[in-house]
């Protein structure tokens, strides 16, 4: 096996890591105003499945992505009154979307099943940048979204820590009250991020569909890849820039089984290697719960309270 | 207690995977009556066992068990598509090159009712169901795990040890998972059956759960609602004018997000007063 094989499977892995950024990024910034969105994976399936409808009868990839963009928004729409205005459970209601779009995405893809993608996310192409060694295909070798989801990253982080509306998003995650006080509605403020971060998970779900996936798949098309992004979050303690590290770390763990597949190496059943990210996710949870790294963390103090006022 | 077990559809895995272990390892050298039995702990024991990890964890670092559960789901649908698909082990039919289960042995497996899908389990899962809610109520330890549940608090300062109702609540919810699990091979299986996996009974249970309140007994009904959109989301895609089966889980998921949506009626109740006037009638 050669070095180039792994090169490869890094750059691999930084293109598998939009989606898991993305998807990090909508969590991130609905946890940090004190709302858990559990529904990821669902959010994902809607996304992917809408791209794929909107794009085979249209043929227009931008298209197609707002629409998962707009999907993952109504979404998010409907958890925030069931969780915000209705304070239901906000960890029942996650999980009702996730069922709720496994489902929907399923029924919706049926006649679309094993169809190969109508439109493909090119890659930008930089000219000579492009064939450098090692930096080329790392760096110069992905497509727009992938870029700008690292702008987005940015800005969100910039937005979160450098902005007086950021600001007044972390207080509401930490302290809804404090910011009651201030005049300022709690209410207005979950439902505007809960709404952006659904949207996030959506366009997530729709660039996956058209840059990774090779087919709607009924059941393995996301494959978990929301769950794992929420233990992203937790992971990049709720800070955006950490987000895109952490994404590439866990894009490479899910990475490697197709690489040694490709590779043919069978040191292990193909189903064993497969369990590795899940696992590897696993051991950096527990890595993430011991009391010195929860105080470095910095978790939204409310997370996933419901604010009343009346009720201190 | 406020802990989620989203590992359910894991722990199913792993019962049935227990259950056909016990079902052709031991099964054959027991009587017949206790054989099925045997098979049944064994898949609970296989389904708390997937989530000792996780409940450790959770009780012991406070690791969220959501996550954690979830993740191994994942790590046990692998390990069944390995035992059938990827490896011609234990639990694969060795009389066939088609890649099925290894049945297990007769002697313990249920027959279902007359000419019905039904299996003498569902009197035992109605049985459980019942001791569960008449145990949660009555005694020590589920009065503690109420109290636990409202706050960790005073459960700490009464004395009450949390690791442990922590640790040994998710064990139960993984056993009682992981018992569903052999009660598809006790009952209509027979073997590892991979076909259990696409059929997303763990999430649906957790659909169930939810809807009936947590409520052990409510939990009957909600499962009986749920299983008949099921048959019912079946019945449709054989038709002639095939609907794809997900329409069941759609209207699962949107079941529970109206029951969640209902919730607020149930605790801010609306009152309707009726406003007597006293009009003077003049004569």
């Amino acid at each position: 096996m050669n070095s180039n094989v792994w090169l490869l499977t890094f750059a691999d892995a930084i293109s598998i890591a939009t989606t898991l950024i993305l998807a990090s990024l909508g969590a991130m910034i609905t946890e940090r105003s004190g709302v858990i969105n559990l529904g990821v994976e669902g959010y994902l399936l809607m996304g992917a499945v809408t791209a794929f409808v909107v794009g085979d009868s249209t043929g227009q990839l931008w298209l197609a992505l707002g629409s998962s963009i707009v999907v993952g928004a109504a979404m998010a729409l409907v958890h925030a009154t069931l969780t915000v205005t209705l304070r239901a459970n906000q960890i029942v209601s996650g999980l009702a979307m996730v069922i709720f779009g496994t489902g929907l995405s399923q029924f919706i893809g049926k006649p679309i099943e094993g169809k190969s993608r109508p439109v493909i996310i090119e890659k930008i192409d930089f000219g000579v940048l492009s064939d450098l060694p090692i930096i080329g295909p790392v760096i110069f070798g992905h497509d727009p979204i992938t870029y700008a989801t690292w702008v987005l990253a940015l800005v969100i982080s910039l937005y979160l820590h450098r902005t007086r509306p950021g600001l007044i998003l972390r207080a509401t995650g930490d302290a809804p009250a404090t910011v009651d006080a201030q005049g300022v509605s709690v209410k207005r403020i979950r439902y505007v991020h809960t709404v952006i971060g659904g949207a996030l998970m959506g366009l997530g779900g729709g660039w996956y569909m058209f840059a990774r996936a090779a087919a709607w798949n009924q059941s393995a098309t996301t494959n978990g890849i929301g769950w794992i992004a929420l233990a992203l979050v937790v992971f990049a303690s709720w800070r955006p820039l950490r987000a895109i590290a952490g994404a590439v770390l866990f894009g490479f763990c899910l990475q490697v089984p197709f690489t040694l597949q490709g590779q043919q190496i069978n040191i292990l059943p193909s189903e064993i290697v497969s369990m590795f990210p899940y696992l590897m996710t696993l051991v950096v949870l527990v890595a993430l719960s011991t009391p010195r790294a929860r105080r470095l963390l910095g978790a939204p103090k409310m997370l996933g309270q419901p604010f009343v006022r009346d009720e201190r | 207690m406020n802990l989620y077990n989203i590992g359910q559809e894991g722990q199913l895995y792993l019962g049935m995977v227990g259950g056909a272990w016990a079902g052709i390892a031991l099964a054959p050298h027991l009587n017949q009556f206790i054989a099925v039995p045997v098979v049944l702990v064994t898949g609970a024991l296989f389904g708390a066992v997937w989530v000792l990890v996780p409940a450790l964890l959770r009780a012991r670092m406070g690791t969220s068990e959501i996550v954690s559960t979830l993740l191994l789901n994942y790590v046990a649908l692998n390990l069944i598509n390995y035992f059938i698909y990827g490896s011609r082990g234990f639990f694969r039919d060795p009389s066939t090159p088609f890649p099925q289960g290894r049945p297990i042995s007769e002697s313990a497996r249920f027959d279902s009712f007359g000419t019905t899908n039904t299996y003498p389990t569902l009197i035992i899962s109605i049985m459980l169901a019942a001791f569960l809610f008449w145990f949660v109520r009555r005694s020590n330890y589920g009065y503690e795990t109420s109290v636990y549940a409202d706050s960790p608090q005073t459960a700490r300062y009464a004395g009450m040890n949390s690791i442990w109702l922590t640790t040994s609540v998710l064990l139960v919810s993984g056993a009682l998972a992981g018992l569903g699990g052999a009660m598809y091979v006790v009952g209509p299986a027979g073997k590892v059956d991979p076909g259990l996996l696409q059929t997303g009974l763990g999430y649906a249970g957790i659909v169930v759960a939810a809807l009936a309140r947590y409520n052990f007994v409510a939990v009957i009904i909600t499962a009986v609602l749920f299983a008949g959109l099921r048959v019912g989301g079946s019945a449709l895609q054989a038709s002639s004018d095939p609907v794809p089966i997900a329409i069941a889980v759609v209207l699962q998921g949107a079941v529970l997000l109206f029951a969640l949506g209902g919730e607020i009626f149930r605790r801010n109740r609306v009152v309707v007063t009726r406003v007597v006037q006293n009009v003077k009638v003049s004569v």
